[in-house]
């Protein structure tokens, strides 16, 4: 609902349910005259701002699994998401082509496939290096980036892609407010997946294995913990949560090759805004970014809003500010 | 109870040695082990005990000789293979999941086991040795104290069913009060026939547990003894002070005496 792109190409003129779009529009020439809007639109703008921040909060939850589990900053996080949006696509059939898988299905390949390709990176590209340091392996993860967006762009060219929602029909309306219906599908989702993966993380062998490896890694290895597999498990798992953001993202979005670092900007705001620590942290920076986005966006004046990707960049700013002052301390205090 | 000298040997090392860099902290130390004994390592701050109990598991590699277990050689193997083998360490400092429970600790100390049935049976087992760990179930780790996070550690090692486990330091920074319920589970541990290699500062507590006892300095073994056998001066001097000639106890000296004489 906020910025969106004007996309005047004639197969890529797709507008979703809410018109939303989180693609990354740096030339911005059009603007939507929401901006104009008052606050009579706040309960909408509010709803949207949760809706985006459940994606940065899927997004923040990828990175601090990795970064958890390996000490890596995954850059690609964003990327990951391409990949799964980009494939959710390709299996569904995008901007209305005919259909051709069915969309649970299209969803669950393009999630295993991401998934696998996590895993996959992580073996061939992190592995053999793991020893050089958490900011060579950063920059490694860079590469991993570009490679993957230079992977969509051979394919998908520079175009936009949209998709159907999960669900047709006009927005529901709740208490007044009008809700388009993917909406529901992404807030529904991502609970269930964060529920998942509260369970998998407490009451699973493998899961307090991995969270065995993020506390104590010498302990983890005493008790035979094959720690290094559990870096592979951390990519993949971190490539699912992404890949699957990116799924339910795309009916309210244009995909493109490059739609992923604007949104690993976004996740490491909301990830560090959560104080980097725990799951809980990042799903709150998550939503709380997200809202906070809408709101500025959605209330400020054209010449501002046009700086729009400059937010979460300053947000980012100000919460590593704050957080060397005050919360590494508060997060020293709860740990033990 | 068995008398040790008819029983096969659990551990056996030869010539090991560990070193970091220059520095050489375990220089070609033998020990064996039969089943059910109960050895003691004592020797002063950088003597290399603790090295040389994680040469001997994995956690480092050693830069020479040879570790075996039930005459199988698992020199070489890292610690998360020799663990699945039946060596397990207690490290120094417990190294618990401190943001985990109690439970979720001693459910990791199973983690080689798999799903195996095995697991809720070694609940009992350590509950049965550790009571207070039944009452402690939900607790984190981290929150108990020193004395109930060695029992936890302990008891976590034990979770596996170790053939052989070392124990590093047990009493450390422990009240007197706290080290008796920590001796008397070893005791315990060692009367159901566990095989048992613990390392201690402390020579009095390491006599009162062990049958034979190693003083080691500057990395190597200087003594042998029988535990109950009366030890000369000269030998606890060496314990303590890592050697009769150096009066000066300190840790950070001792390192650096180290560092200096190897580098
Ligand atoms: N990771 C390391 N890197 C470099 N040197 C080390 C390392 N660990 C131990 N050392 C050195 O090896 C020597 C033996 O240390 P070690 O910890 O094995 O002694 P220790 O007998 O266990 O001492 P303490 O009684 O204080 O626990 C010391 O000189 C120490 O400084
Ligand atoms: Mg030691």
């Amino acid at each position: 609902m906020v910025f969106l792109r004007e996309d005047r190409d004639e197969h890529t003129a797709h507008r979703s349910a809410s018109g939303r779009a989180l693609v990354w529009a740096p030339m911005m020439d059009w603007m939507p005259t929401f901006f104009a809007t008052g606050i009579g639109q706040l309960p909408e703008t509010l709803v949207s701002g949760i809706v985006n921040g459940c994606i940065y909060a899927l997004a923040a939850v990828s990175l601090l699994v990795v970064y958890n589990v390996t000490g890596v900053i995954n850059f690609a996080v964003g990327d990951f998401l391409m990949a799964g949006a980009m494939l959710t696509l390709l299996f569904a059939g995008p901007n209305g082509d005919p259909h051709r898988l069915p969309l649970a299905l299209a969803v669950l390949l393009a999630v295993v496939i991401v998934t696998a390709l996590g895993g996959l990176l992580e073996l061939l590209v992190i592995h053999p290096r793991r020893r050089y340091g958490t900011i060579f392996l950063l920059i490694l993860t860079i590469g991993i980036s570009s490679v993957l967006e230079g992977g969509a762009l051979i394919p998908t060219g520079s175009l936009t892609y949209g998709l159907r929602p999960f669900t047709s029909g006009p927005a529901l309306s709740v208490a007044g407010v009008l809700i388009p219906r993917q909406d529901f599908w992404i807030v529904g989702s991502t609970l269930i997946v964060m529920g998942l993966l509260w369970y998998g993380a407490t009451r699973t062998r493998i899961g307090k294995a991995l969270r065995a490896c993020e506390v104590n890694p010498t302990a983890a290895r005493l008790v035979g913990i094959r720690v290094d597999r559990y870096w592979t498990i951390a990519f993949a798992l971190g490539a699912l949560l992404a890949a699957f953001a990116g799924a339910i993202l795309v009916p309210v979005t244009y995909a493109t090759y490059n739609m992923g670092i604007p949104i690993t900007l976004k996740a490491f705001v909301a990830w560090i805004l959560g104080g980097a620590e725990s799951p809980l942290g990042a799903v709150a920076g998550g939503v709380g970014f997200g809202v906070l986005e809408a709101v500025v966006l959605g209330y400020s004046p054209a010449s501002v809003a046009n700086y729009g990707d400059a937010v979460p960049l300053l947000l980012l700013i100000v919460a590593l500010v704050i957080r060397r002052r005050g919360l590494t301390r508060q997060m020293a205090v709860t740990r033990v | 109870m068995t008398t040790a000298n008819d029983q096969p040997l659990a551990l056996k090392v030869d010539d090991l040695s560990v070193a970091y860099g220059a520095v050489r902290a375990v220089r070609g130390v033998s020990l064996s082990l039969r089943q059910g004994e109960c050895l003691g390592v004592v020797g002063a701050n950088g003597a290399g005990k603790t090295s040389l109990l994680a040469g001997i598991c994995g956690l480092v590699r050693p830069s020479g000789g040879r570790v075996s277990l039930d005459d199988i050689a698992i020199g070489g193997l890292k610690v998360e293979e020799t663990v699945r083998r039946g060596l397990v360490l207690v490290p120094e400092r417990r190294q618990l999941f401190a943001s985990m429970s109690v439970r979720d600790n001693l459910l990791l100390g199973s983690y080689v086991l798999g799903r195996e049935r095995k697991v809720p049976e070694q609940l009992e087992r350590v509950e049965e040795l550790f009571p207070m760990l039944a009452q402690r179930r939900e607790q984190r780790a981290g929150t108990l104290s020193g004395g109930e996070q060695q029992m936890v550690a302990i008891a976590r090692g034990l979770m596996s069913s170790p053939r052989v486990l070392m124990v590093d330091e047990p009493s450390l920074g422990l009240a007197p009060v706290v080290v008796d319920a920590v001796v008397d589970a070893l005791r315990e541990l060692r009367r159901q026939g566990m095989t048992l290699l613990i390392v201690e500062q402390n020579v009095r507590l390491a006599m009162a547990l062990a049958d034979r006892l190693l003083v080691m300095e500057q990395g190597a073994v200087v003594r042998q003894t029988a535990a109950d056998a009366e030890l000369d001066e000269e030998t606890l001097v060496a314990a303590y002070l890592g050697g009769p000639a150096d009066s000066e106890s300190d840790r950070q000296a001792a390192d650096e005496e180290e560092v200096s004489r190897f580098v």
